[in-house]
């Protein structure tokens, strides 16, 4: 069971990878709430060690955050207010639907490749992994038409393992339901916090949207990571082929290069529309090939959030 | 279909299918594949889905077109009947001939052909556009044709037919069209099927409009549509507008008779014509000359050419003087116009040191004073030097195997009789040499024979087998001598002719017997004469020059024409035995060089002929069996035929094409003797005015279908390229179709 376990975080987690992530703190680029103290601010002020400012004691306030020295000076009463280090409470919504399985098994066999449900994975797995080091706590929901998995958040170090585990018993077979997917989970998680939504979003953008503002409407803070295959994304493909659409979207006969140019200008389309719309609903997008390192994609990822958290900050 | 394989073409027509099975199977085979992506495909393919079948439309029409392409270049499409088809095409097998005149006036050009290649070409494409299963003979109006073209069978290979017909170029024998048709009608007589007859002409006014050949040609036609056969006249004539035709290059008229002797001038008269239908510009006429293996070189000066108006003739007469003996050919020459071949005639001469005369004189080894010959010698080389006559002197002996071919005139003296007999009288002398039978055939071909008569005599011998009852080569029987020679007080004299009849034929004898106030004859007296019995019956084809003023006026000078040649009879002697006529020499021995002059007939009749006379010589029995080359050489004095030979006595070879022969004979590698020959085109060939539509319907009748092929009046549109090698267009448009097919398919994405 060990030796199971130690295999599905090699899977998941590379060091390498790891070591490379880990010189990037995910910063919340929202103050969001939480009770454990990590690298996020707390919108609380409230009694910490990290001095923020001070207020006019009004009755009611414990007297023991009174500012004596300020008193000696000034003769009224003050309250040292601190700003409280909090943890991050983020929560992975990673997409286990059939669509994530490609490329086939045979051909992630054959090649080395990743289907994009365990690049996916392996991204999820990083950033939690990233994320406990930082004492915040992480979530994991796994989903397709239904919510396969659900872990609510936990800062455990231990909580990686059934982080991983639950990726890795999961495997991509049915169609998505993305929205309601999003207003459950949505449902199940009141406490601000970071989501994370990783997939490949072949669903309506409408509905997509549309849950992910539910997210937003409890003010988390949404990341959505569009997981593409590489060979969905440069058709690479020659000579008559059959194509086979995963989650019963039917079969197509053509000459690839025909289509090609069509079918590039309708992913581009559709990636450009997702990206759009996120920003309009101020859902940070970012979309990965599963032909990009690993490393290289979380943290081009991870310093692109940096440079917004401190563009944030600065605006404060 | 003009196709040289139309099997390859059906076959490309049948695999233009190969490209839909291909396209067919191909949407067969596919590789499959899952795929996430597919509401993007499925977007891609609604939006494309037009474009992608119009492609593939395009793209599948495109390597259709290439197949097929590929059948026609293969299957050599050579021509377009559609473009040129002449009359009378139908769908059934037919036999058809064509009738195509290969005469020298179709060689007139138009544009940058002539007639004949237009003809040729339109031939070649009707024989493409004939159903399969058509059987075709094509008849050259000029040649007699016996090989495979004239024979009925099927063409495969049309260009091929072109080819040979254009190989064997133009003849330069008149068209004799009757002939040709007779011929057409011979073939398609006995075929099955439709029958059909094209006759391809340039249908010149000389050939369909005087009566002799339209009612020659009037009853071909009818014959032929008689039996049911089709006829159809292709009119490629066309008017020239500039044709200077070189009608006749000749000795004057005056001359002819007379033989070319080295150092003495030549009057060479030239005849030109102005055959075209507007006004001749000035033209200069050249008369070079050439011998064999030597080039051509100026004769004469040029003769200039003024305006010369349409139809009407020219004539320039250039001197010119040999200056060696041997075979000339002179060429007179106008410049190139639209028909070439009448723009050179040739004449070959026959080019003699001196007049070549043989004595017989059965004295001959007398002292000189002795023999009868002795003066009448004298005469013919005073001196003995040469003053154009070389004369041998032999025995009638001798006669006999002497080859007479070698001499141009024979005088007997006083002979008593010759060696042999005739053909038609043997018995004298059976089994020996003839020389009557050679004398006579000598004459017979043309050569001189003067006969003295004296004491020797026979008078027998004579009658028996020289006059031969009117048949041999004396013109009277003769009576045994009148008169004494040594009488000098009796005598009778001479009373030479004057009479229309004689004048021209006895000009040589008055010339030297009447002076224009004195009369000679008063001071010839005759002793003794040989008396003439003139048979009162029966035709009487000699002429009696001069007489004896005896009692019964008897002839004693008698001009006697036999075969081709001429016989001068001088009843009394040569010498001074019986008259005193040979001591007057500025009056005997002129009388005898222009009698020899005269009785001398150039023996080449042969020489200057219409091409199609075949070119015939008795060889000298010197030079039989010497290594001979005949040698034919155009107008331009390029060599076209050489061909050794060895010839026993008669060289007889067809000139069926317009030029200069030279015979040349070698022994021993040296240059024994040669002989030239000219052969040229009718002057009537050089006649190109069109007969025209009406004149072939009133020869040929209503049923005759008529095209003139000259309709547009353009000479580029007359004349077509006759072999169109469409299929190289056809396999370059391929190659252009397969480029584009090539960057289409890589646009539409179909090639990597």
């Amino acid at each position: 069971m060990a030796q199971v376990a130690s295999e599905q975080l090699q899977k998941y987690l590379d060091p390498k990878v790891l070591a490379k992530v880990t010189r990037l703190d995910l910063q919340a680029r929202l103050v969001v709430e939480g009770f454990i103290s990590g690298l996020h601010r707390s919108p609380f002020h409230g009694y910490s060690v990290e001095f923020a400012s001070h207020r006019e004691y009004v009755p009611g306030d414990d007297i023991k955050h009174i500012d004596w020295k300020v008193q000696a000076k000034t003769d009224r009463f003050y309250i040292k207010q601190y700003e409280e280090e909090t943890n991050l409470k983020a929560t992975f919504l990673l997409d286990a639907s059939e669509s994530m399985r490609y490329p086939p098994a045979d051909e992630t066999a054959r090649n080395g490749r990743m289907s994009k449900y365990d690049y996916a994975g392996a991204v999820a797995a990083s950033l939690a992994f990233l994320l406990l080091q930082q004492q915040d706590a992480v979530g994991l929901a796994v989903f397709d038409d239904r919510l396969r998995t659900h872990l609510a958040p936990s800062a455990s170090q231990g909580a990686i393992k059934s982080f991983v585990r639950a990726i890795d018993v999961n495997e991509p077979k049915a169609k998505t339901s993305l929205e309601a997917i999003c207003h459950a989970v949505a449902e199940k998680i009141p406490r601000r916090g970071l989501v994370c939504l990783i997939s490949d979003l072949f669903a309506d953008l409408d509905s997509v949207v549309r849950g992910l503002q539910h997210f937003r409407h409890y003010e988390h803070e949404v990341m959505v990571l569009h997981v593409m295959d590489a060979d969905e994304l440069t058709f690479p493909f020659e000579g008559n082929t059959m194509f086979r659409g995963l989650e019963d979207t039917g079969k197509l006969t053509i000459r690839p290069r025909a289509l090609r140019q069509g079918y590039l200008d309708a992913v581009d389309r559709f990636c450009r529309q997702a990206k759009r719309r996120c920003t309009a609903g101020r859902i940070d997008y970012k979309l990965v090939s599963t032909a990009d390192y690993l490393d290289a994609a979380l943290c081009a990822f991870l310093a692109a959030r940096a440079a917004a958290a401190r563009k944030a900050s600065a605006k404060r | 279909m003009p196709f040289m394989h139309p099997a390859i073409f059906w076959a490309g027509v049948g695999a233009m299918g190969v490209p839909v099975v291909i396209h067919i199977l191909n949407r067969t085979r596919y590789r499959m594949r899952d795929w996430a992506a597919m509401r993007f495909l499925l977007e891609a393919m609604k939006k494309n889905r037009r474009r992608l079948r119009l492609e593939e439309l395009i793209l599948l029409a495109l390597r259709m077109l290439i197949v097929l392409a590929l059948g026609v270049a293969l299957g050599r499409l050579t021509g377009c009947a559609a473009m040129t088809s002449l009359p009378l095409g139908g769908t059934e097998p037919a036999a058809v001939v064509f009738v195509i005149d290969d005469s020298f006036s179709m060689g007139q050009q138009v544009a940058d052909g002539s007639l004949y290649d237009a003809a040729v070409g339109e031939l070649a494409e009707q024989i493409r556009a004939l159903p399969e299963g058509s059987r075709v003979a094509v008849v050259r109006a000029s040649t007699q044709d016996t090989g495979r073209l004239a024979r009925l069978r099927t063409v495969e290979d049309p260009a091929s037919v072109a080819e040979q017909l254009r190989a064997g170029g133009l003849s330069d024998m008149p068209a004799d069209l009757a002939d040709a048709l007779d011929r057409a009608h011979t073939l398609l007589e006995d075929a099955s099927g439709r029958r059909r007859c094209y006759v391809l002409s340039d249908c010149r006014h000389g050939d369909w409009v005087p009566e002799d050949r339209a009612a020659k040609l009037r009853s071909r036609l009818e014959a032929i549509q008689g039996d049911g056969i089709d006829v159809v006249v292709a009119d490629y004539g066309r008017a020239a507008t500039a044709n200077l035709t070189v009608e006749a290059v000749s000795r004057r008229q005056a001359d002819r008779d007379k033989l070319v002797l080295a150092g003495e001038p030549v009057n060479v008269r030239v005849q030109v014509r102005n055959n075209s239908e507007v006004v001749a510009g000035a033209a200069t006429i050249r008369l070079t000359a050439r011998r064999p293996d030597e080039p051509w070189r100026q004769a004469a000066p040029a003769a200039e050419l003024d305006t010369l108006e349409p139809g009407a003739p020219a004539v320039r007469v250039f001197k010119v003087t040999p200056a060696r003996p041997g075979p000339l050919v002179l060429r007179a020459e106008v410049p190139r116009d639209e028909l070439a071949g009448d723009n050179a005639a040739l004449l070959a001469l026959d080019v003699r040191e001196a007049i070549r005369v043989l004595v017989v004189d059965d004295r001959k080894g007398a002292a000189p004073r002795e023999r009868p010959s002795r003066l009448l010698v004298e005469a013919l080389r005073p001196g003995d030097m040469n003053f154009g006559v070389q004369a041998d002197l032999v025995t009638s002996t001798e006669l006999a195997v002497q080859d007479l071919s070698e001499y141009d005139a024979v005088v007997l003296v006083d002979v008593a009789r010759l060696v042999g007999g005739t053909a038609s009288r043997p018995g004298v002398n059976e089994g020996s040499p003839s020389s009557l039978a050679a004398l006579e055939a000598f004459v017979r071909g043309g050569g001189g024979l003067a006969l003295f008569t004296g004491d020797r005599v026979d008078t027998r011998y004579y009658n028996e087998h020289l006059y031969a009852g009117g048949a041999g080569l004396l013109p009277y029987p003769i009576a045994p001598r009148a008169g004494d020679g040594d009488d000098e007080a009796s005598y009778v004299r001479l009373d030479v002719r004057d009479t229309q009849r004689t004048r021209a034929a006895g000009d040589w004898l008055r010339r030297w017997t009447k002076g224009a106030e004195f009369d000679l004859t008063t001071l010839i007296r005759v002793r003794a004469f040989t008396p003439v019995k003139v048979p009162e019956a029966g035709e009487q084809r000699s002429v009696v020059l001069a007489r004896f003023t005896d009692a019964d006026a008897s002839p004693a000078v008698v001009l006697h024409p036999f075969g081709e040649g001429r016989v001068v009879s001088v009843f009394t002697s040569a010498d001074l035995s019986w008259t005193d006529w040979a001591r007057y020499g500025f009056s005997y021995a002129p009388m005898i060089q222009d009698m020899v002059r005269f009785l001398v007939r150039p023996q080449d009749d042969g020489r200057n002929e219409r091409v199609g006379e075949p070119v015939v010589y008795d060889v000298p029995r010197r030079l039989r069996r010497a290594q001979a080359v005949l040698e034919r050489f155009g107008p331009d004095g390029s060599v076209t035929l050489a061909r050794w030979l060895r010839i026993d006595k008669r060289l007889e070879h067809a000139a069926d094409r317009a030029g200069g022969y030279a015979l040349g004979f070698a022994a021993g590698g040296l240059d024994m003797a040669s002989v030239a020959f000219a052969r040229n085109v009718a002057p009537s060939e050089g006649d190109l005015t069109p007969a025209g539509g009406e004149a072939v319907r009133d020869a040929g009748g209503d049923d005759v279908i008529y095209t003139a092929r000259d309709a547009t009046g353009s000479p580029e549109a007359l004349v077509r390229a006759p072999d169109k090698p469409y299929w190289k267009w056809v396999l370059a448009a391929m190659l252009g179709l397969l480029a584009v097919e090539t960057v289409l398919a890589r646009r539409f994405g179909h090639y990597g």
